[in-house]
C-alpha cells in the first residue's frame, strides 16, 4: 500500500468560487409555486389514480398522463429526525427537525422540515403544510410542516 | 456471445493509498499515479498491456477537476487507450468495477485498469460537503429543502427500529467492530478502541444517529487491474475471479419507497450477483464481506438486504458477534467506511483490493482469518441505497 507524498511540503492555495446559477424549476414549477403560497400541489396519474406528493412527472405504473391536483395540506408524520443541516443558498446552517410525512390523499410520503412546536411531534402526529416566514433561496425551503391543532389524532 | 464463451475475469493486480485527510498538499493526481503503478506492478503488466481505463470519482465539486478520467489516464501514460469516467454517488467505485467487468465480459477488452479516487476530506469545509451531498438525492425537491445524507439515513433506520425493535446499542455494536478492525489496518482513517457506551454517549448528529454511528469522509485512491482469464499473467497466488456482478436501482426519494427502511436495490443487486456466481444461499456460502456502512444502521440494513441475515435480525446477530473478526461471517474487516474511511470514488474499488488480498491470504496479518477464504462479497451503493452494486469474488487454485 502506498502512502501520500512522503515528506511533501504542504503546498496548498486557498480558492473561493462563487457560482451563480439561473436555476429552472422545470416541470415541477406548479409544485413549487404551490409551496410558495403554502399549498400542497400534487400530481395524479390518469392510469392508476395514484396521487404523488412530492409530485412525480411520470408514474411508476408507466402512466405518462398526470394531472395537477391540490391536496388539503394536512397529513401525518411517519418518522422524524433532529439534527444539523444546511439550507442551500441561505448561508445558514442550524438544527432542524425533518420528517417523512404522508399527506392526506397522497400515496407516497414527502420529506419536510417541521416548524412550530416540533419537539412535541412524533410518529403519528398530525401536521399541516404552512409557508414559512422569511426570504428563501429556493421555493422548496418555503415549506414547513406545523402541528395541526385541528387534526384528529392519528394512528 | 454464448454464456459459456464469455471470458472469465480475474483481479490481476491491486494498488491503493491509505484513506485519510491528506493535508500535505498532495492531490488525486499524485495518489492515482502511485496506486495505478502499484496495481500494474502487482499484476505484472506494463502500461502498454492495458487496453481500456475506467475512472470513478463522485464529484468534480470536490476535486475541482472536470473530466478527470482523461487527465489521469494521460498522467499514467495510457494515451491512446480508451477511457471512460463513471459516477454513481457513494457507489461510484462499485460502478467502476462493474464497468470494467463489462468491458471484458463483452469481449471488447482484455486488460482494464479500474481507478477510483476522491478528494473529499481536505479540500472543502464540513458544511460545504454536507450541502453538496444533500444535492446528490433529489436536489430540487429534497436537497434544497435541507435533506442530507445523515438525515435521510436517519429517517430510514428510524423506521427499521420502529418495525423490528432494532436498538441504538445494536447500531453501536457496528461502530465498535468497524473502528476496532481499523486499528489493525495501517491504511485506515479512523482506528479507535471504543465501547458501545462510548458510541451511545457521543454527540447527536441526526437522531438516532450519533457522531460515532457515522462514517468519515476521506481522501484516497485505489486501483485494480481486471483481466480476462487467459490474459492475466501473475499466477503466483490463488487467482481471484470476479464471478458475479449485480446492479439495481430504487426510487431516489425515500418518500417514494413503499418501505423506506428496506434497501430494495441492494436486495435485487445482491440476488443478481449471486445468481451469476451460482450462489444459492449467500448466508452460508459467503466467507467474508465488505458492506457499505455509510452509517451503522446501513450496515445492518445492507446485511439483511444481501441475505446475510434475516430481515430484522442483523442487529441482534451483530451484537452477538456473528460479523466480528472471528465471527461466522466477518463483515468489514478493513474497518469499512466507518473505520477505514469513505473516499466515495475509491471505496468500491478499495473493497475489491481488500477482498482480493483476503482471498489470497495476504491482507494485514492481524485481520487475515486463519481459515481458508474462498468466496467474498463486495457491496457499495449511492444515495440511500438508491443504486447498489454487488460483486462476488472467488479464489481458485487454477
Amino acid at each position: 500500500m502506498t502512502e501520500p507524498a512522503p515528506g511533501a511540503a504542504a503546498a496548498t492555495v486557498p480558492i473561493e468560487l462563487r457560482l451563480r446559477y439561473a436555476h429552472g424549476l422545470g416541470g415541477l414549477a406548479p409544485y413549487f409555486a404551490g409551496l410558495e403560497r403554502g399549498a400542497a400541489v400534487a400530481t395524479r396519474c390518469r392510469s392508476c389514480s395514484r396521487t404523488w406528493f412530492a409530485p412525480r412527472l411520470a408514474c411508476p405504473c408507466g402512466g405518462r398522463e398526470l394531472d395537477w391536483v391540490e391536496l388539503t395540506g394536512r397529513g401525518t408524520i411517519v418518522t422524524l429526525t433532529r439534527g444539523r443541516a444546511v439550507l442551500p443558498g441561505t448561508g445558514s446552517a442550524g438544527e432542524f427537525t425533518f420528517a417523512l410525512i404522508r399527506l392526506d390523499g397522497a400515496d407516497n410520503r414527502c420529506f419536510g422540515r417541521l416548524g412550530g412546536a416540533s419537539s412535541q411531534l412524533g410518529p403519528g402526529s398530525a401536521v399541516r403544510l404552512s409557508r414559512a416566514e422569511g426570504e428563501w433561496a429556493h421555493p422548496a425551503q418555503c415549506a414547513e410542516y406545523v402541528p395541526d391543532l385541528d387534526g384528529a389524532p392519528r394512528a | 456471445m454464448p454464456m459459456a464463451d464469455r471470458p472469465e475475469i480475474v483481479v490481476a493486480g491491486c494498488g491503493a493509498t491509505a484513506f485519510g485527510a491528506f493535508r500535505d498538499g498532495s492531490t488525486p493526481r499524485d495518489w492515482v499515479l502511485r496506486c495505478a503503478r502499484e496495481a500494474l506492478d502487482d499484476a505484472g503488466v506494463e502500461a502498454a498491456d492495458v487496453d481500456a481505463v475506467v475512472v470513478g470519482s463522485e464529484s468534480d465539486f470536490f476535486s475541482l477537476q472536470l473530466a478527470p478520467g482523461a487527465l489521469l489516464a494521460d498522467e499514467i501514460g495510457l494515451v491512446p487507450c480508451p477511457v471512460v469516467r463513471v459516477e454513481m454517488g457513494g457507489g461510484t467505485g462499485g460502478a467502476a468495477i462493474r464497468a470494467g467487468f463489462m468491458h471484458i465480459r463483452s469481449g471488447l477488452h482484455r486488460c482494464v485498469l479500474v481507478i477510483g479516487f476522491e478528494h473529499a476530506a481536505s479540500h472543502l469545509s464540513g458544511d460545504d460537503m454536507r450541502m453538496l451531498y444533500g444535492l446528490s438525492f433529489d436536489a430540487d425537491v429534497d436537497g434544497m429543502a435541507g435533506a442530507t445524507a445523515a438525515n435521510l439515513y436517519a429517517l430510514s433506520i428510524a423506521e427499521h427500529m420502529r418495525l423490528y425493535g432494532t436498538t441504538e446499542a445494536q447500531l453501536a455494536a457496528v461502530s465498535v467492530k468497524n473502528h476496532g478492525n481499523a486499528q489493525a489496518n495501517p491504511g485506515a482513517h479512523k482506528p479507535m478502541a471504543i465501547t458501545v457506551a462510548d458510541v451511545l454517549a457521543s454527540r447527536p448528529v441526526c437522531t438516532p444517529y450519533k457522531l460515532l454511528d457515522c462514517s468519515i469522509i476521506s481522501d484516497g485512491a485505489a486501483a485494480v487491474v481486471l483481466a480476462s482469464g487467459d490474459t492475466a499473467r501473475n499466477r503466483s497466488r490463488p487467482r481471484v475471479h470476479v464471478t458475479g456482478s449485480g446492479c439495481a436501482s430504487d426510487h431516489v426519494r425515500l418518500g417514494d419507497r413503499a418501505e423506506p427502511h428496506r434497501f430494495r436495490s441492494k436486495e435485487r443487486s445482491g440476488r443478481a450477483a449471486c445468481a451469476m456466481a451460482g450462489i444459492e444461499r449467500a448466508a452460508r456460502e459467503i466467507d467474508v464481506a465488505e458492506v457499505y456502512d455509510a452509517f451503522t444502521g446501513a450496515e445492518l440494513q445492507g446485511i439483511e438486504a444481501l441475505g446475510l441475515a434475516n430481515d430484522g435480525e442483523a442487529g441482534a446477530a451483530m451484537a452477538a458477534g456473528e460479523f466480528a473478526r472471528d465471527g461466522r461471517l466477518p463483515v468489514n474487516l478493513s474497518g469499512g467506511l466507518i473505520g477505514q474511511g469513505g473516499a466515495p470514488g475509491a471505496t468500491g474499488v478499495m473493497q475489491i483490493v481488500t477482498l482480493t488480498r483476503l482471498l489470497q491470504g495476504r491482507y494485514w496479518p492481524a485481520l487475515q482469518p486463519q481459515r481458508r477464504l474462498r468466496t467474498a462479497l463486495a457491496d457499495a451503493h449511492g444515495g440511500i441505497a438508491t443504486v447498489s452494486f454487488t460483486h462476488i469474488l472467488e479464489a481458485r487454485d487454477d
